[in-house]
């Protein structure tokens, strides 16, 4: 056998090689790598043992516990009205025995205790996934620990959730859903649109009914709000970084790699050149109509009145580099013009239109900043096609350089 | 997996609420309830042997680990078949626990039958056989003394019944989902941010550290703490029964006050926000400017490289150690001096694109030739030729490794995208300074195996490190997306942005990581 082998081997070692037969090598080569194999496979499924028997026993340990602390219970309170010595609890079980805290084991739990038992909760584990690889429908009647087994499943986390489709959509995607959600219903915050069909097939097949198994999640649509810690503004997390930028008023690289071509060029136009050059301009080009929109639907919903919301800009511009300040506050209050002659019935059909629709929004909203979102998101959509928008995306969008030079706010710059 | 926690913070957070079982008897939330012994025979054999049975494992343990494995390995083959000689198997054997036998697998039962011996202990890892049962036993007391491989615990850990007690009526339960498995929303190009915070927030010790309030937010005066909101993250994944994304906000307000250059919306560089982590947890956690800091950031990351400059001429030898929070590895290929060698070997061209982290590792650790223009000896005084060799003096329960993926010079920035291939256990011995000088002195000695103890369970010489996590840079230079794997217990798990899911670990080690984080296998307590 490859003992005898390996025994040969050594006292061959320790002698002289050359009785080694021919074959000898070969033999041996194949018992070392057989034993090898051998072991590995030992300590893989002696692990796999160690971790499943361990769960049993605790399990077995639980469960007599569990047996014995009900039964315990009318006594000990009969025990507490005679005010004399508590009674030892103790119980029995297949696995287990208990008596006075001790548990000792009966047999092997892995024959006696098939389910386990969290030690926890006292609750027994769910033994599969309830979606996606490997899943089983459990038995519904019975209640279970919440730790469920991972869900491996396209598309889902490991407790079975959806992943947020949200974070990708574009705006006009976001816009629809809002649309259709805001027609379905009226109430919860997170219900979402069409996302739900998708959660509620993830949920039929496993059982449809409303029952106590969940993926404690959030439909894919779902995208948190969170309160700015610093103006104390609720915003979408997406946004959370680009808002808290505005806020804090720190513009890291961007900011002095504009003021350097400032100094540079001595024009207005110069920061708008120099993020041409990098990639990362174009991404920095976002954030600043984002920005405003920010700040625009708040001031809206709660019902603020222009020129009140003149006065927010001003504050938020504080600390913008001065050019920046000057360039904001213009477009504000062109904006702002604009927006107050729409109220008063003077501006173009175009605004009259976008400020009947937000009004009777605030009026269903119930949820005032989810809906003032959605108004930001339509806003923004309405101004792409109004005839004003060349030139509020110029003053606002610095990244846009040159894009329209056309209209007198370009030559103001240039002028500049 | 402590779903108990007996922190009065996490205990305010979650509903202090009673525990009923299906029969709605009210259960004893915080107490676990666990087996006294192994199996049935060895709680007889505990109760009328407790001593000798314990002597007899503590040395059967120590053959197995301390002693050259042959002797765990080499039984006598039985008079009936054979001659009675010793044969040595690679296959595990089995020591009787009540007299000095050793037996192969197939002669166990038999033994424990004939003599009534019915334990037996297996010769690799110490795992012990209940004969009556027919299967291993895992019995609480052993098993304890198997981890430490036979030897004493230096720290004894033992909890009083007073103790207990008191854990019992200051913890509350909370949710068994409540694990640490939680996603982190995209705030805007934060995932650089996330994947740090998920990797610190799966280190055991930092983990252990927060969890048993190292870092009180009520007491902490700071403003913008980034301890406190990383205390906040733990409080929120251990004791929230919810599994969607967390919106890390404090985090990203205290990172960007603290640190101007990582602030503002854009995307930053993994590494360059770890560093600061790390330095702002150890200044907000009663952090030093000593070299032997004791915060938790120190105990857990701090390391010792030293660095020996020999001059060539005078073999004057100057050393020096340097602090370290991470190891940054360079991967660039060797240019001409690795194609040369590879071509020799086979030519192929494929081969040399690859690169192994223990390669790259040997690389760093390797003697280097210093110009007579770089290095100045103090003996010979003047310009002199070196030769300089880092090694590792010290190493953190968590080491930290930087693959430098980004290249950096005067006109442009690129990155690297050569394959570095990494194992999920690592054996840093040969990177320390003790291997270094042991290689000199055994040349010297002209005997390489001087300290060995030809023990292949525990040989002397290994400093097994396990990979804990693991951070991946995907795409290109300044338009990527950071993504992290890490372990907990033997699943391993990536989190991109609020999404967590369950991966094998082929999927890690094929990943393009750029931070590796290793950490160590066993410690002694």
């Amino acid at each position: 056998m490859s003992e005898d082998r390996a025994a040969d081997e050594q006292s061959d070692g320790a002698r002289v090689a050359v009785k080694l037969s021919p074959d000898a090598l070969s033999a041996l080569t194949k018992d070392i790598l057989e034993d090898s194999l051998y072991n590995i496979i030992h300590s893989a499924v002696l692990s796999c043992h160690r971790s499943e028997k361990m769960l049993r026993m605790q399990s077995a340990a639980t469960q007599a516990e569990s047996v014995a602390l009900s039964t315990l219970e009318p006594q000990s309170q009969l025990a507490k009205a005679a005010a004399s010595q508590p009674t030892q609890p103790a119980a029995e079980t297949a696995a287990a025995r208990y008596e006075n805290g001790h548990v000792h084991l009966k047999g092997n739990p892995l024959k006696t205790t098939p389910e386990i038992t969290c030690p926890h909760c006292k609750l027994p584990r769910l033994m599969h996934p309830i979606m996606g690889k490997g899943m089983q429908n459990p038995d519904l009647t019975k209640e279970y620990c919440m730790l469920y087994p991972w869900v491996q499943r396209q598309g889902h986390d490991v407790y079975g959730n959806p992943f947020p489709t949200d974070m990708a959509k574009s705006k006009k995607e976001r816009e629809l859903i809002k649309q259709q959600q805001k027609n379905a219903e009226k109430e919860s915050v997170g219900t979402p649109g069409s996302q739900d069909t998708d959660m509620a097939g993830g949920d039929g097949s496993t059982q449809g009914r409303e029952i106590k198994l969940n993926t404690g999640g959030k439909p894919a649509s779902y995208i948190p709000w969170h309160t700015c810690p610093n103006c104390k503004r609720s915003l979408l997390i997406t946004r959370f970084a680009q808002h808290l930028e505005k806020c804090l008023g720190i513009s890291g690289r961007q900011s002095s790699r504009n003021a350097m071509a400032k100094l540079a060029g001595q024009n207005g136009n110069g920061s708008g050149t120099g993020m041409g050059n990098t990639p990362l301009g174009s991404r920095m080009g976002t954030p600043v109509p984002g920005s405003q929109g920010d700040t625009n639907p708040k001031s809206k919903g709660k019902g603020v009145s222009p020129v009140k919301r003149l006065g927010d800009d001003d504050e938020d511009g504080e600390n913008d580099t001065p050019e920046r300040k000057k360039k904001k506050k213009s477009s504000y209050v062109k904006k702002a013009d604009r927006e107050k002659q729409g109220k008063e019935g003077g501006g173009t059909l175009k605004v009259k239109l976008k400020a009947n629709g937000t009004s009777k929004e605030d009026r269903k909203a119930s949820e005032s900043t989810e809906r003032s979102e959605g108004k930001r998101d339509r806003e923004d959509g309405d101004m792409d096609g109004a005839p004003t928008k060349k030139k509020i995306k110029l003053s606002l969008g610095k990244g846009d350089s040159g894009s329209a030079p056309s209209g007198s706010q370009a030559s103001k710059d240039d002028a500049k | 997996m402590d779903a108990i926690s007996a922190t009065p913070k996490a205990a305010s957070l979650a509903s202090p609420k009673v525990v009923k079982n299906s029969k709605g008897a009210i259960v004893p939330s915080s107490q676990m309830a666990y087996v006294e012994y192994g199996c049935e025979h060895m709680r007889d054999m505990m109760e009328n042997a407790r001593k000798p049975t314990l002597h007899n494992y503590k040395a059967i343990l120590q053959d197995i680990h301390e002693k050259p494995s042959v002797i765990a390995q080499t039984y006598k083959s039985p008079p009936a078949a054979g001659d009675g000689r010793p044969v040595v198997s690679l296959r595990p054997l089995y020591l009787c626990l009540q007299c000095p036998s050793v037996l192969p697998e197939a002669e166990r039962d038999q033994h424990a039958e004939a003599k009534l011996h019915c334990f037996s202990v297996e010769s690799r890892d110490g795992h012990i056989y209940c004969g009556n049962c027919q299967d291993f036993i895992y019995d609480p007391d052993l098993e304890l003394r198997r981890l430490q491989k036979g030897k004493k615990r230096r720290h004894d850990d033992t909890i009083t019944t007073d103790e207990a007690k008191l854990v019992v009526s200051n913890s509350t339960f909370l949710p068994c989902r409540a694990i640490g498995l939680r996603g982190l929303y995209n705030m805007g190009q934060t995932c650089f941010m996330s994947v740090i915070l998920q990797t610190l927030i799966h280190n055991p010790f930092v983990r252990n550290f927060y969890l048993a309030e190292g870092h009180r937010t009520v007491d902490c005066e700071k403003e913008a703490c980034v301890s406190c909101a990383l205390d906040e993250m733990f409080v929120e994944f251990h004791s929230v029964e919810k599994t969607e994304g967390f919106g890390a906000v404090s985090m990203l307000l205290g990172s960007w006050l603290a640190a101007e250059a990582l602030a503002g919306y854009q995307q930053q560089d993994a590494h360059e926000y770890m560093q600061f982590i790390l330095n702002a947890l150890h200044l907000s956690n009663g952090g030093t400017s000593k070299t032997d800091c004791d915060c938790i950031v120190h105990r857990t990351f701090y390391g010792k490289l030293s660095s020996t400059v020999t001059c060539d001429k005078c073999r004057n030898v100057t050393a020096t150690l340097d602090p370290y929070m991470d190891l940054s590895l360079d991967i660039r290929n060797q240019g001409k001096k690795r194609k040369a060698a590879h071509q020799d070997a086979n030519g192929d061209d494929a081969a040399f694109k690859e690169l192994d982290l223990r390669e790259c590792l040997e690389r760093f650790t390797s003697r280097e030739k210093l110009a007579a223009a770089e290095y100045t000896c103090q003996n010979c005084d003047g310009g002199q030729n070196a030769t300089k060799q880092l090694s590792i003096k010290r190493l953190p329960p968590v080491l930290p490794i930087h693959l430098k993926r980004f290249e950096h010079t005067k006109s442009a920035s690129s990155k690297i995208e050569t394959k570095v291939k990494f194992p999920m256990k690592i054996d840093l011995y040969p990177y320390t300074s003790q291997y270094k000088a042991s290689i000199t002195k055994a040349a010297k000695l002209s005997n390489p195996n001087a300290n060995a103890n030809y023990n292949v369970n525990t040989p002397t010489n290994s400093i097994q490190y396990e990979l804990s996590s693991v951070i991946v840079h995907k795409g290109k230079m300044d338009s990527g997306h950071y993504v992290s794997y890490s372990r907990e217990g033997n699943d391993w798990f990536l989190f991109d942005d609020s999404k967590v899911v369950l991966v094998n670990e082929k999927e890690v080690l094929g990943a393009e990581a750029y931070l590796l984080f290793y950490m160590v296998g066993s410690l002694e307590v």
